[in-house]
């Protein structure tokens, strides 16, 4: 490979690297926030008062 | 982190330990990619993927500090114990910081001196500063949305332990 074919293969791979890593960071922090946020209402639905603690968002909706 | 501990000390601000907490893992995320992609430029251009010096060994000096930093929330269950030694851990980190910043200009090592902040303007050329300082503030509109984001999960975590707790105090 002559040395632009070479430093092109690093570049892309360093671009590659950060698409992957920022990519999962925000699947991790997007995916963290939906999944507390269903929780919270499912507490929230539970421990209010008139439940009876065993009814999903659905059904209590 | 250090600025949210120390508020967190001075006004126990209940937020500032939420800050700082949930900023941890996107610090050690940006800053492994740092470590990995300056070591991806570093193979062609100085020939090698790694040396300890003085810019590289700091920078893995954060990436530790931050995963201790993460460690200790980890390790103690309990949030209102956890976070008085989170806070120690995140201010004595930040010494590093202007380490990492002066580490090229103190040691004469195989990185090369300051380019971008320096005395008598940046050394450059304006095809590369550009484009640095772009993906530099990109880098850190992404930092903040997602650090705002991670910041409302953690206000809702907190909301289910409390009522967890409360749930079960009343049983």
């Amino acid at each position: 490979m002559d040395l632009y074919s070479t430093h092109a293969a690093y570049v892309f791979a360093s671009y590659g690297l950060s698409a992957l890593v920022l990519g999962l960071m925000i699947a991790a922090v997007l995916g963290k926030d939906r999944r507390t946020r269903r929780l919270l209402t499912l507490a929230a639905n539970r421990s209010s008062p008139g439940n009876n603690g065993n009814q999903t968002d659905d059904q209590a909706s | 982190m250090a600025l949210s501990s120390a508020i967190a000390i001075i006004f126990r601000h209940p937020l500032a330990d939420a800050a700082a907490k949930v900023a941890a893992p996107l610090g050690a995320a940006f800053c492994f990619l740092a470590l990995a992609t300056g070591s991806i430029w570093g193979k062609p251009m100085w020939g090698t993927w790694w040396v300890w010096d003085a810019r590289l060994t700091s920078m893995f000096v954060l990436m530790l500090l931050y995963l201790g930093y993460i460690a200790v929330w980890q390790a103690i269950d309990d949030p209102h114990r956890a976070a008085p030694l989170a806070r120690i851990v995140a201010l004595v980190g930040a010494i590093n910081i202007p380490i990492v910043k002066f580490s090229v200009d103190w040691w004469n090592t195989l990185h090369q001196p300051s380019s971008v902040l320096k005395m008598g303007g940046s050394s450059i050329d304006s095809s590369m500063l550009w484009p640095l300082l772009v993906m530099g503030l990109a880098y850190m509109a992404l930092f903040a949305v997602l650090h705002l984001i991670a910041i409302r999960t953690e206000i809702a975590a907190r909301k289910v332990r409390t009522i967890h707790q409360l749930g079960i105090r009343t049983r």
